[in-house]
């Protein structure tokens, strides 16, 4: 019922899930979000894309990074948008969580995405999983968790735990 | 006159930071989540137009613009919302046109400070109107009249009820050139992203493109999709048709939000020439099932297996040969296509990877609204055209040029 | 005795929505419903406030304001508007305006402006 290109189908709600009372935060494609209130942070349809959750949960601050490509050196555009790099969403979500109370040491990260979707494109999200390990192992964060790879869409959520709960595109659900 | 590519781009971005503002207008006033799903400038006919809106109902509160920027914008939603609208209100229920008429004038008004403020003019906004309107009607004064009118809409989507509302503005069109190749052009200048992508190619002009060329484009998809349907038919030897509504112009970051995350089955293409890029066709899975089975002799065992993705893979060749071949010849140029990669999975994440290539380079892609018709069967579909920018540009330039 | 607010609005809706909001602890003297009525009830009651929308029929709020503020430099208005723009917030005090508060506002909004207003 959008007025919009009529084209299009409703836009699944993501109002399943059991979003009250902190609330929930949608992270859009090289966006990134800090959440400080114990609010859920969401970000759908990752395919070669790469999700990193970052939480303190001494502090309670935790971020969620969506990141399209490897590195801020790939881009012949000067970066107006770190979060759109992994390489540069990833320093820039550490220092907004720093800037939150998180403290370096205490923070652990868990990453999803990364999948291998079309043989046409090069293998865009093998390589943008390799950055952010590069880049987390780079800055002492250590890695819990990760569902990475494969050739299937998912879609997260952090919540405020640091818990990743992650369901691809086959309805298949996890939470690392 | 040419126009700056990168220039329609910052005026795509004052539009989503205006269609920002109205969601957070909105959203303080009925108390509900409204996130701004989709921001773009279209390029249409008005005949397009009408067919596109054919059968809707809807609300709209217009203003018009004078000053800094003139012409027309208007809120719209939809008819039978409006209830669940005025109940959201304080005191809504009592009030109908006038609490309505409000709430677009809020929005409306949130909507404009943006533009205002980056222009640094004053725009003024004549008193809302309130409308109800069928079909077409509900756009802009003028939307109908042109042959190729750019058309700036934002899709505002509220998370949890069922309340979603667009913005359209119709600028009018001689002042708006002056602006895009005026204050917007010299904000693309150096020192903004876009001018350093230029800058580092070492192209001082930057991909601009003649203004009429822009409507042209337009038109190639028009060509485009009937070229597509006679493929069809010659195929299948069913009775095709392939209604394209319009063409959109919009940032390669809201790509995969306009793909939704509702599962799709497509294919996806290379093209190789000039221009080259991708292309995606992509169906939601109920069209993809529907429209291979029309095209299957039996019915498939299972609704997307292999005879299904078989299909959808030959209706795929035919669609985007019928695509191209009508763009290189308009462009006098040559493009060719790879084989079909089929695709099924989250409507936006089958397409990131074209996006996360594409926008190394630049910052926007087209899509293109189209619907199949076929024996009596209708698959919608969107394809995604995702040329490079820069060749683009150089194909259109020289078309214009004598 | 209560401070005495002339409400200038096109909008019914938003009206009642800043009479709701006053009414209690002001004294709302009157509704205009475009620049004209706003002015010529400024003359009638001669409030000890004005809450002035911009956008509305006839004559638009700034214009009433500087008329308000011609015959009556002593006039207290507060812009009540949907229009965020720069421009227009420097033309608002350019008028005479005391504040400017834009829509959707809520009641402490409200209060705060006048507070710091009057």
């Amino acid at each position: 019922m959008s007025h919009s290109s009529p084209s299009r189908g409703r836009r699944a709600s993501e109002s399943d899930e059991t979003g009250v009372d902190p609330g929930r935060i949608r992270v859009g494609v090289g966006e990134l979000a800090v959440a400080t209130d114990g609010e859920t942070l969401t970000t759908s349809g990752l395919g070669s894309c790469v999700a990193v959750g970052l939480v303190d949960r001494d502090a309670e601050v935790h971020g969620l990074l969506h990141a399209m490509l490897p590195s801020e050196d790939d881009a012949r555009s000067a970066a107006a948008r770190p979060a759109k790099y992994v390489d540069a969403g990833i320093a820039t979500l550490i220092e907004r969580l720093r800037r939150s109370g998180a403290s370096g040491d205490r923070l652990e990260a868990r990453i999803a995405g990364g999948a291998e979707m079309l043989d046409l494109t090069d293998a865009v999200g093998p390589r943008n999983v390799e950055r952010a390990e590069e880049s987390l192992a780079a800055a002492g964060v250590p890695i819990v968790a990760s569902d990475v790879g494969d050739g299937v869409g998912r879609t997260v959520q952090l919540r405020a735990d640091g818990g990743l709960v992650v369901r691809a595109a086959d309805g298949f659900e996890r939470t690392l | 006159m040419r126009v700056d590519v990168r220039a329609l781009g910052a005026c795509n971005r004052l539009s989503e930071r205006g269609a920002k503002q109205a969601a957070d207008a909105l959203s303080e006033l009925t108390g509900t989540d409204l996130a701004v799903e989709v921001t773009g400038a279209s390029v249409a006919s008005g005949e397009d137009l009408a067919e596109a809106f054919a059968g809707r109902e809807s609300i709209g509160v217009s203003v018009g613009l004078r000053g800094g920027l003139e012409g027309e914008a208007v809120l719209a939603f939809d008819a039978d919302n409006v209830d669940a609208l005025l109940s959201l209100l304080p005191g809504g229920q009592s009030m109908g046109h006038s609490a309505v008429s409000e709430v677009g004038n809020i929005a409306l008004g949130g909507f404009l400070d943006g533009w205002a403020n980056y222009l640094g003019t004053a725009i003024d906004m004549t008193p809302p109107r309130y409308f109800e309107a069928d079909g077409a009607a509900v756009l802009p004064d003028g939307a109908l009249a042109g042959d190729g009118v750019f058309l700036f809409e934002s899709r505002l989507d509220a998370t949890t009820t069922d309340l979603d509302f667009s913005i359209y503005m119709l600028p009018d069109s001689g002042q708006f050139r002056d602006l895009i190749v005026g204050k917007t052009a010299a904000a693309a200048a150096p020192g903004t992203e876009a001018a350093a992508a230029g800058g580092s190619d070492g192209d001082v002009g930057g991909p601009a493109v003649p203004y009429e060329s822009l409507s042209t484009f337009a038109s190639l998809a028009k060509r485009g999709s009937a070229n597509a349907a006679d493929n069809i038919a010659m195929m299948t030897g069913l009775e095709t048709t392939v209604d394209v509504s319009r063409l959109r112009f919009v940032p390669l970051a809201d790509v995969p939000a306009e793909v939704g995350v509702e599962p799709h089955a497509g294919t996806v293409f290379e093209l190789q020439g000039k221009p080259s890029g991708y292309l995606a066709i992509l169906f939601e899975e109920s069209s993809a099932a529907t429209i291979a089975e029309a095209m299957l002799p039996m019915e498939p065992d299972e609704p997307l297996g292999d005879m299904a993705e078989n299909a959808l893979c030959e209706l795929g060749n035919v669609m985007t040969s019928g695509f191209i071949d009508g763009w290189a010849n308009v462009l006098g140029t040559s493009i060719a296509h790879s084989p079909p990669e089929f695709v099924h999975d989250i409507g936006s994440a089958t397409i990131s990877p074209l996006v996360a290539k594409l926008s190394q380079r630049q910052d926007y892609g087209f899509v293109i609204d189209a619907a199949i018709r076929t024996e009596g069967v209708e698959a919608r579909c969107d394809v995604y055209a995702l040329p490079d920018e820069r060749e683009l540009a150089d194909a259109l330039a020289q078309l214009s040029e004598p | 005795m209560a401070t005495r607010v002339l409400i200038a609005d096109d909008s019914e809706f938003m009206r009642n929505l800043l009479r709701e909001i006053l009414e209690g602890e002001f004294e709302v003297v009157g509704e205009a419903e475009n620049g004209v009525e706003a002015v010529n009830m400024y003359e009638e009651h001669g409030p000890d406030l004005v809450m002035m929308d911009i956008v509305m029929p006839i004559r638009d709020g700034i214009e009433a304001t500087t008329e308000i503020m011609e015959d009556n430099p002593e006039a207290t208005v507060i812009m009540c508007t949907s229009v965020g723009q720069e421009e227009k917030m420097k033309a608002a005090i350019k008028a005479g305006a005391e504040g400017y508060i834009t829509k959707p506002f809520q009641k402490p909004n409200v209060l705060d402006a006048i507070g710091s207003a009057v």
